[in-house]
């Protein structure tokens, strides 16, 4: 196949891992992979092919010596996304292999080893290296306690002695059907392997909910809602199913045993002990009245049908070796062992697979079903085949959790990264393969599109068949109801007979009894007679006392042999009586016999429309999920094509944003010049007007003039006039004649000089009034300008707007595409074609905090110098023995630290009896890692830690460097050593403690938080 | 195949009904909306509703409470006296709260037939009987699910009782433990709402910018609703300290307190006002404790005279306010106590007809429905169980208590699907 080969050739050349630019990588693996439109098949939950509906029993691999990781990778290869991610970086990449392997980050130092190992088996020896830690031990440990108890509280046995069983299991590496086994069915009738029992007994020995979880935990399925009629929701899960399991541990109920220890104290104990088994009658809620039985059965399992016992031989004959003395004599057809034989076992389909399904889940943050207890055709696997191809490998890999996890981790889709390729590809304009993306979508949903009726009728005709088969089976199901009635009336009746014919055997045995007594005493009696007689001769006679004895003895002789006849005939009455009982009995027993008889055609019969509806139930099952699946498929290519039109519309808004904003730039490019015209204008404004107030000042000035002269005239004319009539007077008087002329020419000079005046007053009037004319003509070709710039302006700012909107439009446009991507991106979390970001678990946000703060390791060097001071290791120790120290050490600082995973686990988990821990974010958790001073103390430098090693550091850059390392596995960008640096200059002297605030704030951070 | 869900049945028994006082007819509401689906939720958050529930703990004895049979031979020395609604008449050992009966509507004709203890809390609380493999949750993180507007940075599910820590509840079931309860005492605040003493003020706001400059960086690359959703805890948090004053009863003026009563009720029934102003969505308030087995008179004497005043207090000022129509008022128990009186001057447990008494929201108002015989021993109309009073309860402040929830992509019906509410006490 093409495709795969070509993809398979991109993964190889990008590994081995080296620490490169990332959007590197990304650019280079999207050029790669765009042109193959081959590839583009994006190919959803393939539909099952006539051959793999066909499994219950295994299907043997085709080429056996390929290991399973590769046969995952060459199975999703075929299927590999465009539109999926790289593989991640080597730091993100390690933290995510430790906190799926271990539970915890890495430490910085092997952040480092990791980073620089450049040996081509890297990959595979950091897997066998976390793999062999202690640390991964009690990952699974807390896995499994996780998984089996969903959180429940610890009443019948120990935290200590359950997490130290589930150690011994893990260290022995013990297989999921052998521990499932031990679980299910230990002795119960003795404490020997208590912790072993705890399924049962912290379940309070409750038949419904030990129903319910045997379903959730071990088949992955939540039948719950059908315990009072078939299920509302999941077509699939049916009253039946839940009746059917719990007819397994129906017998058995939490019992308190009195018993003597050891030491002869009396002590009391609840034992879950098991009891010898009828089949209960149960109702629908919806249909009162129709009743049904069912005995053990298994979802897709035929019932199993028990050998008839007589009420008798239901009960072993003795308590096994080692019972408490308290408790009740085991039954002889024990469910509990049906229940762990035919469960736990790796014929049943639906236990293989649902723990292959959930380690699966352990590995990749999501379950190829998910949630993980509804597996039901409405909610197909993802990939059906490839959970086909890991329920065969878990077998294969003999059921060990930690040699299928390995082969897990050892694939390359697991190391695909939490960011798609096109995520980054697509934020320039232009994205190559944009194209071929929306041809291959088009094609593909037409092609799905194309599908659904014919499937959708498929399910239908499928969904009528299994009805038909479900009616059928129904019918039989009624019949041996009433049958089973019938067997209960015999029953009942035979124990009555056996009551009375016990009865009449204990009246013929006192009968017996009285005649052999009687016979007897008869005997004595003839025999002290004789004696007597005998006495009584050698007495000669004549003890008169003697004779009177032997007298009163025969006569008691006598009557004693009077009442023979009577006695006899009670005898035989009583015999005759207890042969009646007994001809009753065994009349009522064969009647049992004879239903019992009569139940063998039936439940063969019942069996037959089992196996008939069982046939079509998968048929259905598989048509509903290739329904189903191409539904999916269908959606998916309608979310590609609906994500590339959020991002054509986007790209659109963001190519007239683009003119519009040069829009905006050409008109203010504009503005220089029209400012240029308008400031000339202005100063020839104001030249205008400089030269027009010159001339009023010319004016006024002349004006001035004009009339100091007409002043000086009006002066003049009047001395004349008085001079005048002073002359009439004194006519001799010769120099006022002459000062007469003299005024009179000066009169007249000055009467010229006014006429002067006035002409240059007039021109000056006149300049004034051209000056005043040429000013208006400049102010209003100012005005002009002005009214062009401001027609400038507005249009600017009528451009501005647009741009504004633009801005908007594109924003949205953005948004759209980034929930359209969303959408995407979640169907790429489904194909595997990008790792799920996924928020660490409880325990694991608690070791990593502790790992990160110093605070685990601390905790261990201490265990383990304790441990070495109490018995030191020979200096020659070998390799085991130090590992095994090792391990101790590492239990012993987790045992004292688990106080604290507690409280995190009162904050981050779902509480108790979930099935997974279900992401929630409250305040009261953000107070805990905000106030609650224990995580921000422990940020504090000390015990060879982050912040004890950033402040070592000199350089801010390098201070930067680490704690993003440490604390994230990954470098900081540009933008993070400068608010880095910001924080540390800011700081000045309290540097210290602006280090210790920045580890609590990346402990504190949305990326510490998940996985990715 | 899919089984037909109960859509049937129940609440269409409960028609025939018996009103005393102010109600009159039209009340019969539109039909169960099983079949109306699309979030309500939204219009509900910003219409504000809240609901206030009074935990009798341990079974308050109908008889001296809300259906007092003076004169019987099951009555006992309790006597009846007038309320504020003519023709209805309660215990006289409640006689503050006879004074706001026209804010009340009892409901007499309670049959939950569960005499346990566990049990019967675990019906009134969650309106469904226990089974073993189910669990479901309490009205208050129903409450806190369709009601709370998370932006207020308060949490929407709190228990008010004496000693109560700060802690984080377990009644929220499968709605997971973001609407378990807060519990508060009257003056603690929740845990951890003060920072730590080694850093300053200074150091607070730095570390805290800091935190959400690291967000920034990593949510421009990886956005996705989880990632929102922690951030924002964070903003919770701190809003939450803000707004620390809130739990501080000092805040509230001591001629309240005086009023309220200066006892742990009193002081709990204030706090639990305050809560409700502040918005608060759900505050249930425990009182402890009526099982009498033992001289049921004196301690009802006893303890009522503690409840009274401060019940009466708390619906008068939610009234006056103008908070009653945004607030819903219960008062429940696990059950009732038996008519029978013991040789003890005791009463047991008795479920099969018991009061409880509503207020407030879409709940009529002065209002009885349901009755009992003249002793008390049976329900002779309007019966209700805990199932049809859940429904009320959520109808009440506008839920439509016909809808599932989605949780985790699970369709769950939010009260038992079998029975539906009893719209004759809802307006």
């Amino acid at each position: 196949m093409d495709a795969a080969h070509v993809s398979t050739a991109v993964w190889e050349w990008n590994y081995p891992i080296v620490v490169v630019s990332k959007l590197r990588v990304l650019r280079l693996l999207a050029v790669a992979i765009m042109p193959f439109s081959s590839i583009l098949n994006l190919s959803y939950g393939q539909e099952p092919t006539t051959e793999s509906t066909e499994t219950t029993q295994l299907s043997t691999p085709s080429t056996p010596t390929i290991s399973l990781a590769e046969q995952i990778d060459r199975m999703l290869s075929s299927e590999l996304e465009p539109l999926g991610a790289a593989e991640s970086e080597a730091g993100l990449l390690l933290r995510r292999l430790s906190l799926d392997l271990r539970g915890v980050v890495p430490t910085q130092d092997e952040l480092d080893a990791f980073a620089t190992d450049a040996s081509p088996e890297k990959w595979v020896t950091w897997v066998d290296r976390l793999l062999a830690d202690p640390l991964c031990d009690e990952h699974l440990v807390m896995w499994l306690d996780r998984t089996l108890m969903l959180r429940r509280s610890h009443v019948h046995v120990d935290r200590v002695a359950w997490i130290n069983y589930l150690r011994e299991q893990v260290a022995a590496d013990v297989s999921l059907d052998e521990l499932s086994k031990q679980l299910l069915c230990s002795p119960w009738w003795n404490n020997d392997q208590r912790p072993a029992q705890r399924f049962f007994l912290d379940r309070g020995g409750d038949p419904n909910l030990i129903a319910r979880d045997l379903g959730r935990v071990f088949l992955g399925r939540d039948i719950q809602c059908a315990q009072c009629h078939d299920h509302p929701l999941v077509d699939d899960f049916k009253q039946i199913d839940y009746h059917g399991l719990l007819a397994f541990v129906s017998p058995s109920s939490l019992t308190e045993v009195a018993y003597k220890d050891a030491e002869g104290k009396d002590q009391k104990t609840q034992l879950y002990v098991e009891r010898a088994a009828g089949d209960a009658p149960f109702e629908s809620v919806f249909d009162k009245g129709v009743s049904f039985r069912t005995g053990p059965r298994f979802i897709e399992q035929p019932e199993l049908f028990e050998e008839y016992q007589l009420p008798d031989a239901r009960y072993l004959s003795e308590a096994p070796a080692g019972s408490l003395a308290g408790t009740i004599v085991p039954p002889r057809q024990s469910r509990r062992q049906a229940l762990a034989d035919q469960l736990a076992s790796r014929a049943n389909r639906a236990f293989v697979t649902n723990w292959a399904n959930r380690l699966w889940s352990l590995a990749f943050g999501r379950g190829l079903v998910q949630p993980l207890d509804m597996h039901h055709p409405h909610n197909p696997a993802s990939h059906p085949e490839l959970l086909r191809l890991i329920s065969d490998g878990l077998i294969e890999t003999d059921l060990r959790p930690r040699k299928f996890l390995r082969e897990l981790v050892l694939s390359q889709a697991y190391r695909r990264g939490g960011v798609a390729l096109l995520a980054h590809a697509t934020e320039s304009t232009s994205a190559p393969g944009l194209d071929l993306i929306r041809t291959s979508a088009t094609e593909n949903r037409a092609e799905a599109v194309g599908k659904k009726d014919a499937l959708a009728a498929a399910e239908t005709e499928a969904l009528a068949a299994y009805e038909s088969a479900r009616e059928a089976w129904l019918n039989v199901q009624g019949e041996r109801a009433k049958t089973r009635v019938e067997l209960d009336a015999a029953e009942a009746l035979m124990l009555t007979a056996k009551q009375k014919s016990n009865e009449a055997a204990a009246l013929h045995a006192a009968a017996q009894k009285r005649q052999s007594d009687t016979a007897s005493r008869i005997a004595l009696l003839d025999e002290s007679a004789a004696k007597l007689q005998e006495a009584t001769n050698v007495a000669g006679g004549e003890d008169a006392e003697l004779t009177q004895a032997l007298t009163f003895i025969q006569q008691r002789a006598d009557a004693a042999r009077g009442s023979l006849p009577e006695v006899d005939k009670a005898l035989a009455d009583t015999k005759a009586a207890a042969d009646a009982t007994t001809s009753e009995l065994a009349a009522t027993t064969a009647k049992v016999q004879e239903v019992v008889t009569k139940l063998q055609p039936i439940h063969q019969a019942l069996a037959a429309a089992d196996s008939a509806m069982i046939a079509a139930r998968k048929q259905w099952s598989e048509a509903c999920q290739a329904n189903e699946n191409n539904e999916l498929r269908a959606r998916r290519y309608e979310r590609i094509l609906a994500w590339l039109d959020a991002k054509e519309s986007a790209d659109k808004f963001a190519r007239e944003l683009d003119l519009a904003t040069r829009a905006v730039a050409t008109l203010e490019a504009e503005l220089p010049a029209a400012d240029q015209l308008l400031a000339a204008a202005q100063a020839q404004v104001g030249a205008a007007q400089n030269v027009e107030q010159a001339m009023a000042a010319e004016v006024l000035r002349a004006t001035e003039s004009v009339n100091r002269q007409a002043a000086e005239v009006a002066r003049l004319q009047q001395t004349l006039e008085s001079l005048a009539s002073s002359t009439n007077l004194v006519s001799t008087a010769e120099p006022l004649v002459a000062a007469q002329t003299a005024i009179s020419t000066e009169l007249e000079a000055r009467r010229n000089q006014a006429i002067a005046n006035q002409s240059t007053l007039d021109a000056a009037k006149q300049a004034a009034a051209s000056a005043a004319m040429a000013t208006a003509s400049r102010t209003q070709e100012l005005a002009t300008l002005q009214s062009v710039r401001k027609s400038l302006e507005d249009r600017i700012a009528a451009a501005r707007v647009v741009v504004a909107n633009h801005e908007a439009a594109l924003a949205t446009a953005k948004a759209t595409m980034n929930e359209k991507w969303n959408a995407v991106n979640e169907d790429n979390v489904r194909q595997l074609a990008t790792a799920p970001l996924q928020p660490l678990t409880p325990e694991q946000m608690c070791w990593s905090t502790l790992r990160i703060t110093g605070v685990l390791d601390a905790y261990i060097r201490t265990e383990a110098a304790e441990l070495e001071k109490q018995t030191p290791l020979a200096t020659d120790a070998d390799a085991a023995t130090k590992a095994n120290r090792h391990r101790q050490a590492v239990r012993g600082a987790l045992d004292k630290l688990r106080g604290i995973a507690d409280v995190y686990v009162s904050l981050y988990s779902s509480g108790p009896d979930n099935t997974e821990d279900t992401f929630f974010a409250s305040a009261d958790q953000a107070l805990y890692i905000a106030n609650a001073g224990s995580v921000y103390a422990w940020a504090g430098p000390g015990n060879d830690n982050v912040t004890q090693r950033a402040i070592a550091l000199n350089d801010n850059a390098e201070i930067a460097r680490l704690m993003y390392w440490t604390l994230l596995a990954r470098q900081p960008t540009d933008e993070e050593l400068k608010l880095v640096n910001e924080q540390l200059v800011a700081a000045g002297e309290g540097r210290n403690v602006a280090i210790q605030e920045m580890v609590w704030g990346l402990l504190a951070s949305a990326e510490f938080r998940f996985v990715h | 195949m899919r089984a037909k869900y109960a859509c049937q049945s129940g609440e269409h028994s409960a028609s025939r009904r018996r009103f005393l006082g102010v109600v009159s007819g039209g009340i019969m509401a539109t039909g169960l909306g099983c079949l109306t689906r699309g979030s309500a939720a939204e219009s509900l958050r910003q219409q504000d509703m809240r609901v206030v529930v009074f935990n009798m703990h341990g079974g308050l004895s109908q008889l001296e409470s809300w259906d007092p049979k003076p004169g019987t031979k099951t009555g006992g020395p309790t006597r009846a006296i007038p309320t504020s609604v003519p023709g209805i008449h309660i215990s006289e050992l409640l006689p503050h709260t006879a004074k706001q009966m026209h804010h009340l509507c009892l409901l007499r004709g309670v049959n939950t037939s569960e005499d346990d203890h566990g049990k019967g809390a675990y019906l009134m609380l969650t309106g469904r009987r226990q089974t073993p493999a189910a669990d479901y949750p309490q009205i208050g993180a129903v409450a806190a699910r369709t009601l709370c507007d998370e932006s207020k940075g308060l949490p929407g599910h709190i228990l008010v009782t004496p000693g109560g820590a700060g802690g984080r509840g377990n009644e929220a079931a499968y709605l997971g433990p973001k609407y378990a309860s807060i519990s508060l005492g009257g003056d603690k605040p929740p845990q951890n709402s003060v920072k730590p003493e080694m850093i300053t003020d200074q150091a607070e706001l730095r570390r805290h910018e800091f935190r959400r400059k690291v967000n920034e960086q990593f949510l421009s690359r990886q956005r996705t609703a989880i990632t929102d959703a922690y951030t924002y805890s964070y903003e919770q948090a701190l809003r939450l300290m803000e707004r620390r004053d809130v739990f501080d009863l000092a805040k509230e003026p001591p001629t309240d307190l005086e009023r309220y009563g200066n006892n742990d009720f009193g002081r709990q029934c204030l706090l639990a006002r305050r809560l409700l102003e502040n918005g608060v969505s759900f505050v249930q308030v425990t009182h402890s404790n009526y099982d009498t087995h033992n001289e049921n008179f004196n301690f009802h004497i006893e303890q009522l005279g503690e409840f009274d005043r401060p019940f009466a207090c708390l619906v008068n000022d939610l009234a006056e306010r103008g908070m009653l129509e945004k607030t819903l008022v219960v008062v429940l128990s696990e059950f009732g106590r038996t008519p029978n009186i013991n040789l003890y001057y005791g009463r047991d447990h008795w479920s099969k007809a018991w009061s409880v008494v509503m207020a407030g929201g879409k709940v009529a108002r002065g209002a009885v429905f349901g009755q009992t015989n003249a002793e008390g021993t049976e329900v002779t109309d309007g019966q209700v169980d805990h199932g049809q009073l859940f429904h009320t309860y959520l109808q009440a402040v506008g839920v439509d208590s016909g809808q599932s929830l989605v949780v985790d992509g699970k369709e769950l019906p939010m009260a038992d699907p079998a029975v539906g509410p009893i719209w004759d006490v809802l307006t």
